[in-house]
């Protein structure tokens, strides 16, 4: 534990993993030794950098979906990085991963192995997940409902259509079959004539619908079933 | 002093936020989408049902039912977002309602889209349009105004209407609407 009179750079580093983890404003107030943090974090602008880096990688990455990469292709990737190093003790990892990184290999290969892991955390995500546990609605709220909002979403317009095309079957069939017909068959005047009367057209894209026969009730085609 | 470490993750920072949003474009820049918000019509405290599904969340649903209802799975996972709006006339001006609609109408028309379904009656008004692109039906709006209700729908995605028009029959709209009330009762 630093105390509070000085830290370096080093000791800030190796703290780094512990503030992300542990909510900063609530170790500010809990722990000693992050005063002393904070003081040099709004002092060292490298070491401020650092930790609003890590904070935002963090926030990036597990904005993330999750995806699964096959084992193999971990395993290759560790084994060509930080496996051959000593065990990364669990506090302060993110500091104790880059020292066993320039502890290890000199630069080209710590610039190699870095590619290696970028390489691998891009083709996370750009490959899609394939395998991995399908989430269960029943213990998943927010997904229940969705799914409920998309049927329901689904049934709605499949019930418009359904009364839709009544309607618009109904009001083809009354111009194009019973109108004309009815013409025909008795005319304008109510008597019998021949029947070729014209018919009137149904214009799906024009505004209004034809006034209907006399003794018909107005349509309304019902939304609902 | 170069430190490649950080030159490294600083490009990773960026091409991450990069491929994400290249997988994952902004629903106003798809063509099948129309903002149904800004008819006007549905305030917050006048909208009776609001559904906001995307695209990640659509895929999801299309995972979890892929084994039960595999025809629902396979149209939902088609789908790029489901916006629907529904708003009781009662808390609505009719005359104003329908107006709105008619200038959405209006809209959708000067942007390119296709009229499917166009009603207008003394007690109710039903428009449904489409949008394509490159070939494939991009998106449906649907506007709506009865003398219960306005309703406003878009679906963004490719939309197969042979399979939909299968799937809803076997729907039921008012057990449906119960599940949703029900849904939307829980915290």
């Amino acid at each position: 534990m630093t105390t509070e009179a000085h830290v370096d750079c080093a000791a800030v580093l190796e703290r780094l993993e512990e503030l992300l983890d542990g909510d900063l404003h609530d170790v500010a107030e809990t722990e000693s030794g992050v005063p002393a943090i904070r003081r040099h974090l709004d002092a060292c602008p490298e070491c401020a950098a650092e930790l609003a880096l890590a904070a935002t990688l963090r926030r990036e990455l597990r904005a993330l979906p999750e995806l699964d990469a096959p084992d193999a292709l971990i395993d290759r990737v560790l084994d060509a990085t930080v496996r051959a190093a000593e065990p990364v003790p669990v506090p302060g990892r993110w500091a104790a991963f880059r020292r066993s990184l320039e502890g290890l290999l000199p630069a080209p290969a710590r610039w190699a192995a870095a590619t290696l892991a970028a390489a691998a955390l891009a083709i996370l995500v750009l490959v899609p997940r394939s395998h991995g546990p399908t989430p269960d609605p029943a213990n998943d709220p927010e997904l229940a409902r969705a799914i409920v909002e998309a049927r329901f979403a689904l049934a709605y317009l499949g019930d418009l259509g359904r009364g839709a095309g009544v309607e618009i079957r109904d009001q083809v069939l009354r111009d194009r079959l019973v109108a004309p017909t009815v013409r025909g068959l008795l005319g304008p005047s109510g008597a019998r004539e021949p029947a070729d009367a014209a018919p009137s057209t149904y214009n799906p894209g024009g505004s209004g619908r034809p006034a209907p026969l006399s003794d018909d009730p107005p349509p309304s085609a019902p939304r609902r079933s | 002093m170069w430190k490649p470490a950080r030159t490294l993750w600083i490009t990773l920072l960026f091409l991450v936020p990069t491929t994400v949003s290249a997988q994952a474009t902004s629903l106003a820049d798809n063509p099948g989408y129309f903002p149904i918000d800004e008819l006007g019509i549905f305030s917050a405290d006048d909208t009776s049902v609001e559904i906001n599904l995307t695209g990640a969340m659509l895929r999801m649903i299309g995972k979890v039912t892929a084994d039960d209802d595999p025809e629902f799975s396979a149209i939902v996972s088609d789908l790029d977002a489901i916006s629907v709006r529904i708003a009781p006339m009662e808390k609505l001006d009719p005359a104003a309602t329908r107006d709105a609609m008619a200038r959405g109408a209006a809209l959708l028309e000067e942007r390119g889209w296709q009229t499917m379904v166009r009603i207008r009656d003394t007690d109710e008004q039903i428009f449904v349009y489409s949008r394509e692109a490159g070939g494939e039906m991009a998106g449906m709006t649907v506007l709506v105004v009865d003398e219960d209700e306005a309703v406003a729908v878009n679906l963004i995605g490719a939309i197969d209407m042979e399979n939909l028009g299968s799937l809803v029959m076997g729907l039921d709209l008012h057990q449906l609407e119960e599940a949703l009330e029900k849904a939307e009762e829980k915290p």
